[in-house]
């Protein structure tokens, strides 16, 4: 009984433990990652290449194929979706955008989330300055798109929650 | 007006039963005697309020009602009529409208006057926003009576979309789908924020055919020219639209903003979406994105758009109406924005560079420690970001071509990663200049061509050339792949006043180069050259009216000189023919050309070849030909050349692009 109980107590500790370090991983002000919790990385890139999902995507039904297979928790608003898919299907790029710290791109990403022109430039310096540390040529190199369009998604986020007036 | 205006149909679907229908004769009777009743009543209903049997007959006859529905006039062993292209059967409201414009826009008023199901997407104003804004504008003092349904669906749609104008875009030629050979249309509806975004989040229609997965290429083939797939309108974000033809595909684009007021706009809006899974037949050469997109731009601007006459509609022809079109007595086209694929970003961006930065991208891709050679080191640090810039384009366009992936993959990091950090300071990028002729800058796709020739075998004969589409290598198109041909159809015959006999000498069924040119010369940029052909011509060898059927095909390498303003190439060809006579069944022979574009109007092809029978102990002939083009006026052009086959031709004709 009493080897019952301390078992409970080290379950629950290292449960405590993973969620603080999982809260701890991810930026300030993120939120879910449509990615991961919202299901849209396998809804658009199940097994096959982008291009293939993309021209099926256009040639059928528009974007109605991606949004019927995405799961939505009440935490994946349409709006984090809908950025996390232009990431997903820009992002080459937008990713040469970030680096330089201005474009379409960008500017597109940063409405489809809610941010007001007047704010972007700062974002967008911020993200040029965090990619700048994070990118990692043997790291990036093995990444996949929808890893690396989860990163910037979480950078976004990031530098958008340190923005005076941007709503994410 | 009656609320129960479907009364009729209800009392005649309730007394549709089986035991009254005893035979199909008796069955087609009874209801074309029921559907008729019906109808009667409909039209008593929606007599009995404003409209008059006049102004029903008005607005059935009218032409965008007409448009709204996609009636075309047919004509039949018993007299013509009306059949609406649509097949989809719930896309009208009566059941004889597919082919009787009256009866549907009876059903269209009796059906948006309905007092029922006002709250629901199904009321047919909700369905139909394009045909009541059409009615409201015929009539607006009548539909102010109408009750007003509830469409919830469509206004947040609309709403969304914010439509303020259009934009109509081509997409230029991709060799790499005979589908694409003609460049591609689709229509984008731009909102108050498109110029913050570069328009990326604004709706775009496409229109295309719904293909089976299971089809191989010649059913696709088949199906497609006759009519074996239904197609539909449908839509997306830009974006979606401009990354597959942009970045995957590496085709241009090219943007016609139309000048159409707001309430023309909305028409075209609501239209598209009374369209949504309204199916078509589609037929590539005719009914297809062109021909509709011309159509969905007609239902409100009054001139020409679209290409009735010809049996065949290519984009490239829609944009040159486009250009030429007025609305309200202003020009059609406000503005025509381009936007190069991302292959051609590249070559802008380095043919923009000065020649230590060029030096230093050179030096960049050879070395396994490309930041730490010399050549870069050299530069200041606007010329580094430069120079980064085009690397990062370089190794995309690697990528593309599944170059040494994973190597390509870390350079591009290492690249981007350095543009990262360089950029905190700000350095500010000279960016390369973007432009490229519209499609409706140069001639029209179809060609008619009148030409003398002369020889020592004939005092002189009349060539007459009869191309559908649409550029070969000395045409002046700016907007198809440089330095390429694409003809189909192309007709040639000849007239011979010596003996009054008109004599086919040609038909070319399809004709394709592609000199697949680096314009960068580096290394991976430009490709093989390749040539295929299929048709029927004059026998080498043979009589006068001996005709041969073949194949043939090219394999080999281009390269561009003096600045891109000249091409030269060999092909290794080979050709199946039929055996006519104890001809040569296969031959294989060397070909070697350039073309040079001395001016701004003259261009100059020079072409030598040589054909090995294999069957016939390796007998050669050689050919060759020299074919000058100047041109005189945006659609027409001279052509002088000299051509030897069996023996020498001069030739002199006058061009005509239509």
């Amino acid at each position: 009984m009493k080897s019952a109980f301390k078992f409970c107590v080290f379950v629950v500790s290292v449960g405590f433990a993973a969620s603080a370090l999982a809260a701890a991983d991810a930026p300030a002000g993120s939120g879910p990652n449509p990615y991961s919790d919202c299901g849209i990385g396998a809804a658009l890139f199940p097994k096959t290449p982008v291009g293939a999902v993309i021209s099926n995507v256009i040639w059928d039904v528009g974007t109605t194929a991606v949004t019927s297979a995405v799961s939505s928790p009440q935490t994946c608003s349409g709006k984090k979706v809908a950025a996390a898919e232009f990431i997903l299907r820009t992002y080459a790029a937008l990713e040469e955008e970030a680096v330089v710290g201005r474009g379409d791109h960008l500017a597109s990403a940063l409405t489809l989330m809610g941010c007001g022109a007047g704010d972007h430039q700062k974002v967008f310096d911020g993200l040029q300055a965090d990619l700048g540390s994070v990118m990692d040529v043997k790291v990036d190199a093995a990444m996949n798109q929808v890893e690396k369009s989860s990163r910037i998604y979480n950078l976004l986020q990031k530098n958008i929650s340190e923005s005076s007036t941007c709503s994410a | 007006m009656s609320k129960k205006w479907y009364a009729p149909l209800v009392a005649f679907v309730g007394e549709l039963t089986l035991d009254r229908m005893r035979c199909m004769g008796g069955m087609v009777t009874y209801l074309i005697k029921r559907i008729s009743t019906a109808l009667a009543l409909m039209v008593a209903a929606v007599q009995s309020n404003a409209y008059t049997a006049v102004e029903l007959d008005g607005l059935a006859a009218h032409g965008t009602w007409l448009k709204l529905g996609h009636y075309k006039i047919v004509t039949g062993f018993f007299g013509g009529g009306y059949r609406s292209e649509i097949q989809s059967s719930d896309f009208f409201l009566a059941p004889t409208g597919n082919i009787d414009p009256k009866s549907e826009v009876i059903a269209t008023i009796s059906a948006m006057s309905n007092h029922e199901g006002l709250s629901g997407a199904g009321h047919a104003q909700c369905r139909f926003p394009g045909r009541f804004l059409w009615l409201k504008r015929m009539n607006p003092e009548e539909v102010a009576q109408w009750p007003v349904a509830n469409c919830t669906d469509y206004l947040n749609w609309s709403h969304e979309i914010g439509a303020d104008s259009i934009s109509v875009y081509f997409a230029s030629g991709y060799l790499g789908n005979p589908a694409s050979f003609y460049g591609h249309i689709l229509v984008k509806f731009n909102s108050p924020n498109s110029a913050a975004t570069g328009g990326q989040l604004d709706r775009a229609f496409n229109f295309g055919a719904i293909l089976s997965a299971r089809d191989n290429a010649l059913v696709y083939v088949a199906k497609g020219i006759f009519g074996g797939y239904d197609a539909v309108f449908s839509n997306s974000a830009f974006y979606v639209n401009q990354y597959q033809y942009g970045q995957e595909e590496l085709r241009d684009l090219w943007e016609y903003k139309l000048t159409l007021p707001r309430e023309d706009v909305l028409l075209v809006l609501a239209h598209l979406w009374e369209l949504s899974g309204a199916k078509f037949r589609y037929y590539f050469f005719k009914k297809n994105c062109a021909y509709r997109f011309a159509e969905i731009v007609e239902l409100v601007v009054p001139d020409k758009v679209n290409v009735e006459a010809k049996p065949w509609a290519v984009p490239a022809s829609i944009f040159h109406n486009l250009a030429a079109s007025k609305y309200r007595d202003i020009p059609l086209v406000d503005r025509v924005d381009y936007y190069p694929s991302r292959q051609n970003i590249l070559y802008e961006k380095f043919d923009s560079l000065e020649a230590a930065e060029k030096l230093a991208v050179r030096a960049v891709i050879k070395s396994s420690n490309p930041l730490g050679v010399r050549e870069f080191g050299l530069l200041s640090d606007e010329q580094r970001g430069r120079v980064l810039s085009v690397m990062v384009d370089y190794e995309d366009f690697l990528l593309k071509k599944d170059v040494d992936v994973q190597s390509t993959k870390s350079r591009r990091v290492l690249f981007m990663k350095e543009q990262a950090i360089r950029g905190r300071q700000k350095i500010n990028l000279k960016t390369a200049d973007y432009t490229s002729d519209p499609p409706d800058g140069s001639n029209k796709p179809s060609l008619f061509r009148a030409s003398f020739v002369s020889s020592k075998r004939t005092s002189g004969s009349l060539n007459l050339q009869i191309r559908p589409v649409y550029y070969d290598l000395l045409s002046s198109d700016r907007s198809v792949v440089p330095f390429s041909q694409l003809e189909m159809f192309d007709l040639h015959v000849r007239y011979d006043p010596d003996s009054g006999t008109l004599l086919l000498k040609k038909l070319d069924l399809i004709n394709v180069i592609n000199l697949n040119l680096s314009q960068t010369g580096l290394p991976h940029d430009g490709g093989f050259a390749w040539a295929f052909a299929a048709g029927v011509e004059k026998q080498l060898g043979g009589c006068e009216s001996c005709l041969t059927t073949y194949v043939g095909g090219g394999y080999g390498k281009g390269v561009q000189l003096f600045n891109g303003d000249m091409a030269a190439w060999t092909l290794l060809n080979g050709r199946v023919e039929t055996n006519y006579q104890g001809s040569s069944a296969l031959s294989l022979g060397p070909t070697v050309g350039i073309v040079f574009k001395v001016s701004h109007g003259w261009s100059f092809l020079g072409e030598i070849s040589q054909r090995i029978n294999v069957e016939r102990r390796g007998q050669k002939i050689t050919q060759f030909r020299v074919e000058n083009r100047f041109a005189i006026a945006k659609n027409f052009d001279i052509r002088a050349g000299l051509e030897r086959g069996e023996y020498t031709e001069g030739n002199l004709g006058l061009s005509w692009y239509w």
